[in-house]
């Protein structure tokens, strides 16, 4: 009875670094992408794996009584898969209200798809290299210096390789893209990095909740400031681009 | 007694946020039924009124809390609340500016770029008590995620604060500001995740003042709280200005309202770096001597590299209030500096130097807030530029003297405030440099701590006479527009002033016995985590 239920907690593991694996990719993905609208998908379906993720910690909690505590876990990435696209929408197209409205919401993704990457005349290989770097890295610091304690820790220690491997890609992100929503994409991609390491790291139901209800605060706060700053920024200079915003700033010195 | 200590820290948390109330609903209620000046004369003055009385109810606990109590503890809506001496001094100058800062918004606010700012006055005030609030909340909680809730908090309302004049320089400002400080905090907040495993036990984890007198087991959990301790320190020092992460600072400072700017610069970094303070102060009592070094080494090389840093964009010719911004990085790079070299007298003048540094940048973003409206309205529908600022003294005498008084003691200049808090770190710096102990026995001489200090000397010296360029250059020869006099109000404009310079000068001069003590106690909590 003991062996069989170490082997299912095992094989759970095994499922969740296939899991945290399959975030990689799509953390690449995002990278590598030349438009806004592939990007946001990319951002979707992590945010859909992360849930799913989310779920192998919310079980036990769930088990353990903490109903409101296990459906908040699984309801912040959920709530990012199904509303991000709206949201960014409503960014970048200040009138777009309702999810149901299709015509603005096509005008948004139109204007995402002309959205001017810079890193388009890069070559995708440097970037790949890049991002393998910034990977190895991660796994490097995670697996040589990070000690953790417990009896699952190089499972463990997959995943804290792969939230920081998330946040820096998202920190990546930031810096190589330079129109304003794949900026918003790469500071929620460090959020995702910063979520799987809670749902990994902390110990639930305390301190674990203090930390998903900072989350929750965080997210809640930095999207809605960026969606107020947005359109404002994009109305006073006319683009969405960054990198034209600063080239012809004041902001200088 | 202890009732009343409890109700005197409920009130300071209370007052501010009552004031987002009050305003909001004045704003619902009274708003049509008065006249524009008189609608924001009541709520400028209901904003000096609440700052005013914060401050005096913050230095109310100062007797009682150095004489009886050590540290008062209380529960406040189920988040636990811990003061001790060092959250009271920080308590202190959060206080301070925001009186200052509160009372030169109703100047600000009368003018035209004041009136056309997003949302308005009332928001503009509603904002500014929310900002001063949140500051207060982070000295005072006990608990390490409420710490990191209520200094992510400061960013609403001070984004929307940045952004307020309405133009496109601060809208880029606020935009970066955001951006920059959300990928930082981020890191501090898995630091947190990171200690919180090293230490797991139980529901005491995040608070600070229990959490301290856990021993790690392991060499295992020590390196997990070291590493901690590093996500903190990136991730607070974006916050707190610090060199590299420091590229929010000059946009932000420089393009905020004159009173955000001296918040900005006066507070919201020295807030960031109260939680660095208490991450310090708990690794270095959890990890003992073996990390003390190592840690100390960190935050030198930090403080001196934001401090060298800001020598260039200091001396080169940039608008006055970027100048002032990019002062704010020396600062903040000089009271690591203080920090990291490890003794009570250098930790002294480091914390010293919080409130001078506090007091004398607001007095300077506030004056020269004072110059440019004025220069603005002399100007009239001419577009006023940054090198247009020339003659000051002669047509605005007690701005400009006040500039001036400013100017000289911010770069450290006897016998005012900065030169006596710059001269403890260097005195520490020397002891270190000297190998001398606590109790005074020499040991071998230390060529790095020597090099360091040379550097730290050279570049504060450099970037004296970088400000003496900048200020010579807008405060002498004569205005543009002739030898006009402008009008300077007492009330509403120099009063505040008036208050921060004499500060500046007595300080320079003779700490206030209490603050002596409230200091030394401090420097005790975060050397030793004990009271003097």
């Amino acid at each position: 009875m003991e062996a069989s239920s170490v082997s299912v907690a095992s094989q759970g593991e095994a499922i969740l670094n296939l899991l945290e694996a399959s975030l990689l990719l799509i953390s690449l993905y995002i990278i590598e992408t030349r438009t806004v609208p592939r990007a946001i998908m990319g951002y979707r379906i992590q945010a859909g794996v992360l849930a799913i993720i989310s779920l192998f910690t919310a079980v036990p909690v769930l088990q353990e009584g903490h109903v409101i505590l296990a459906s908040g876990l699984v309801f912040l990435p959920i709530s990012l898969f199904s509303l991000i696209k709206y949201a960014l929408a409503s960014a970048t197209i200040p009138e777009f209200h309702l999810p149901w409205d299709k015509i603005l919401y096509r005008k948004a993704e139109k204007l995402w798809r002309q959205a001017d990457f810079r890193r388009e005349k890069e070559a995708s290989g440097r970037t790949m290299l890049f991002y393998v770097l910034l990977a190895l890295f991660a796994f490097i610091i995670v697996f040589r210096s990070l000690p953790l304690s417990g009896a699952m820790q190089q499972t463990q220690r997959i995943g804290v390789a792969v939230a920081i491997t998330l946040q820096l890609s998202g920190l990546y992100t930031m810096l190589a893209k330079k129109d304003m929503i794949s900026q918003v994409i790469g500071l929620l991609m460090m959020d995702h990095g910063m979520y799987l390491a809670m749902v990994r790291l902390a110990p639930f139901p305390h301190p674990g909740a203090a930390f998903l209800w900072a989350l929750y605060f965080y997210t809640a706060l930095t999207l809605l400031l960026l969606f107020f700053l947005v359109p404002h920024l994009g109305k006073l200079t006319g683009s969405a681009d960054l990198d034209l915003i600063e080239r012809s700033s004041e902001l200088k010195g | 007694m202890m009732d009343q200590m409890n109700s005197g820290v409920y009130s300071l948390i209370a007052l501010p946020t009552f004031g987002v109330f009050c305003i909001a609903i004045l704003w619902v209620f009274l708003r049509n039924n008065l006249s524009k000046g008189r609608w924001l004369q009541v709520i400028s003055l209901g904003s000096v009124a609440i700052s005013i009385i914060t401050f005096i109810i913050s230095t109310l606990l100062l007797g009682p809390l150095l004489n009886d109590q050590g540290a008062v503890k209380t529960v406040l809506l189920g988040i636990r609340l811990h003061i001790d001496a060092l959250s009271l001094y920080f308590i202190l100058v959060v206080n301070i500016i925001a009186a200052a800062a509160s009372w030169n918004a109703h100047a600000y606010l009368q003018s035209p770029e004041g009136q056309k700012g997003f949302g308005g006055p009332a928001l503009f005030l509603g904002l500014m008590n929310l900002f001063h609030a949140t500051m207060l909340i982070s000295v005072i909680v006990d608990n390490l995620v409420v710490l990191w809730i209520a200094i992510e908090a400061t960013t609403i309302a001070s984004a929307l604060l940045v952004a307020y004049p309405n133009h496109r320089r601060s809208w880029e400002a606020a935009w970066k500001y955001v951006i920059i400080t959300s990928t930082g905090i981020i890191l501090a907040l898995i630091g947190t995740i990171f200690l919180a495993h090293a230490v797991s036990s139980g529901s005491d984890t995040l608070i600070w003042s229990k959490l301290i007198e856990y021993t790690p087991k392991t060499q295992n959990e020590k390196s997990m709280i070291f590493l901690a301790f590093l996500f903190i320190l990136v991730g607070y020092g974006t916050k707190a200005g610090l060199a590299p992460m420091h590229t929010w600072l000059p946009d932000a400072h420089s393009e905020a309202a004159p009173p955000v700017s001296a918040l900005l610069s006066g507070v919201l970094l020295k807030a960031s770096f109260y939680a660095i303070l208490r991450y310090y102060t708990m690794t270095n009592v959890m990890l003992g001597e073996s990390y003390h070094t190592l840690i100390n080494t960190i935050l030198l090389t930090v403080g001196l590299f934001s401090l060298v840093l800001a020598v260039p964009f200091i001396l080169k010719r940039n608008r006055f209030k970027r100048v002032l911004a990019y002062h704010s990085l020396e600062h903040m790079g000089i009271i690591l500096f203080g920090v990291g070299i490890g003794m009570p007298v250098a930790l002294f003048g480091a914390l010293l130097h919080v409130l001078n540094h506090a007091i004398t940048k607001a007095l300077m973003f506030l004056a020269y807030g004072n110059i440019l409206r004025s220069y603005a309205s002399a100007f009239g529908d001419k577009k006023l530029n940054d090198e247009d600022i020339s003659g000051v003294l002669q047509a605005m005498p007690y701005t400009g003297m006040l500039l001036i008084l400013g100017g000289l003691a911010l770069v450290g200049t006897p016998p005012f405030n900065v030169f006596m808090s710059i001269w403890m770190i260097l005195w520490g710096g020397f002891q270190r440099t000297l190998g001398l102990s606590e109790n005074g026995t020499a040991g071998d001489v230390h060529i790095g701590f020597m090099i360091a200090l040379i550097v730290f000397i050279l570049s504060t010296t450099i970037i004296y006479f970088g400000m003496a360029h900048h200020l010579n250059k807008r405060v002498m020869g004569s205005a543009s527009f002739g030898k006009k006099k402008l009008p300077e109000s007492f009330i509403s404009e120099l009063a505040p002033l008036f208050v921060l310079a004499i500060l500046i000068i007595i300080m320079g001069l003779w700490i206030y016995p209490s603050l002596a003590v409230l200091l030394n106690q401090s420097v005790a909590i975060v050397l030793h985590h004990t009271m003097p």
